[in-house]
């Protein structure tokens, strides 16, 4: 439960303090100590779980249920004209810790704040085969208990902090636990 | 909404009368009719299914950010994400996940963003709630800035004790309870705040002045949400701070 150098463990564990705003048996809600907008919160599961495929399904739905009702709350209390709620899963994808967190980010016009993408225009052959692809996967993954009843070897290499030969790890997730693993 | 295109001055008003006129079911009808996404929903606007059941579609976005961009949608039309049991929220959220595990396993890509816009400020474009999963790579050229600024400490205590006390926690632990079984009149009242989202701008967020000093107990006195709204006026009051279908509505059948 309690990982050794995670800075979201030292928090829940009450040894490194912060401002919390919700908090239950599963999940914590603290403000961003250097959020880009007052009220920036965070919803992080109490367990060390590293990224979101390895966060059970109930657990997923407690984080993002409360990440609504923190919208609200700002939206209610903080006058604000809107919220994302963002999750970077992954290095690559602006993922910083490697503990699985929810973002609720309060926006107001021309806040510097940059969520927003170009749309690209992908041929109709690209978007078919893309269509299969995923397809076929989300069948494959289903939708069973979730976390680690999905992915086993990330689950097992979870569960051993020693880290394990790269030969018997395989899969994306993998790699995205590798890298994060390489974050100070 | 295209051969309601060229809609002279008086055709609008009359369809704003209407709209004002109509009952919350009425309104509710008015805008899945005008709604893209529900007609994607219905069938009669093709997409590219990746996952459905009786509760949620997921499609690919045909303006993705990234290959394999995908939009999960709750087939009930909701404008905004309050208005869902939590209930729905979890069941989308799961679907969310698979979603993103799969982008993983199977395009090759190296993360995923999971987003929701609450709001125009947010980047939300249509009138029906959704969650983007964007796959990412390094280098792929998407840049998410959500820029980092040092939070005085003060602040942060109004601040919290604010959305503490809002959320129902009184420093101490509080349950979900109270959101999982919310009462019909505070989901009326989610959907009567509707209009909150489209405010025009009264209230620059300026770190220095945006919360003043306030007395701490202020945060209790907040109303915990406004009464239910039964009338169907909703918010869109003639002080052209339309609410937000008005709005939206308004600005479909002007522009198309």
């Amino acid at each position: 439960m309690d990982e050794p150098q995670c800075v979201l463990c030292e928090i829940i564990s009450g040894r490194v303090p912060a401002h919390s705003i919700y908090e239950d048996d599963d999940v914590l809600a603290i403000l961003d100590l250097n959020g880009a907008a007052p009220g920036h919160v965070f919803i992080i599961p109490k367990q060390h779980i590293p990224i979101l495929e390895q966060v059970p399904n109930h657990l997923v739905g407690k984080m993002f249920n409360v990440a609504n009702n923190i919208s609200s709350a700002i939206f209610d209390t903080l006058k604000v004209q809107g919220t994302n709620i963002f999750m970077t899963n992954g290095v690559s994808a602006g993922q910083k810790v490697a503990h699985a967190m929810v973002q609720v980010i309060p926006r107001a016009e021309g806040d510097g704040i940059q969520l927003e993408w170009p749309p690209k225009q992908l041929d109709e052959e690209e978007m078919s085969t893309i269509e299969l692809k995923l397809k076929e996967e989300v069948g494959k993954i289903g939708f069973g208990s979730g976390g680690g009843s999905s992915t086993p070897a990330v689950a097992a290499e979870v569960a051993a902090p020693v880290s394990s030969p790269d030969s018997e790890i395989e899969g994306e997730d993998n790699y995205l636990l590798k890298q994060l693993e390489r974050i100070p | 909404m295209a051969e309601q295109q060229q809609m002279s001055q008086e055709q609008m008003d009359e369809m704003q009368e209407k709209i004002k006129n109509m009952s919350p079911e009425e309104l509710r009808e008015f805008q899945k009719q005008q709604c893209i996404f529900c007609h994607i929903i219905s069938g009669k606007v093709q997409s590219k299914k990746i996952y459905e059941d009786d509760k949620v579609l997921a499609i690919l976005d045909i303006n993705p950010a990234n290959p394999g961009h995908v939009l999960v949608l709750p087939k009930e039309h909701y404008a905004i994400m309050p208005q869902l049991s939590s209930e729905e929220i979890s069941n989308v959220f799961m679907i969310v996940k698979t979603i993103s595990n799969a982008c993983l396993r199977s395009l090759g890509v190296q993360g995923t963003n999971i987003i929701v816009q609450n709001g125009v400020a947010a980047g939300q474009k249509a009138q029906h709630f959704m969650v983007h999963v964007i796959p990412r790579q390094e280098g792929d050229g998407l840049v998410f800035d959500v820029p980092q600024k040092q939070m005085k400490e003060e602040e942060l205590e109004v601040v919290r004790k604010k959305l503490a006390a809002h959320l129902g926690q009184k420093n101490e632990v509080p349950g979900l309870q109270p959101v999982q079984k919310a009462p019909v009149a505070e989901r009326q009242a989610a959907e009567t705040e509707e209009p909150d989202i489209e405010e025009p701008p009264e209230i620059e967020i300026d770190h220095e002045r945006e919360i003043p000093s306030q007395p701490v107990e202020e945060a209790d006195d907040e109303p915990e949400e406004e009464e239910p709204d039964d009338s169907n006026e909703q918010d869109e009051s003639d002080d052209n701070e339309e609410g937000v279908d008005l709005d939206d509505i308004s600005r479909m059948l002007g522009n198309g």
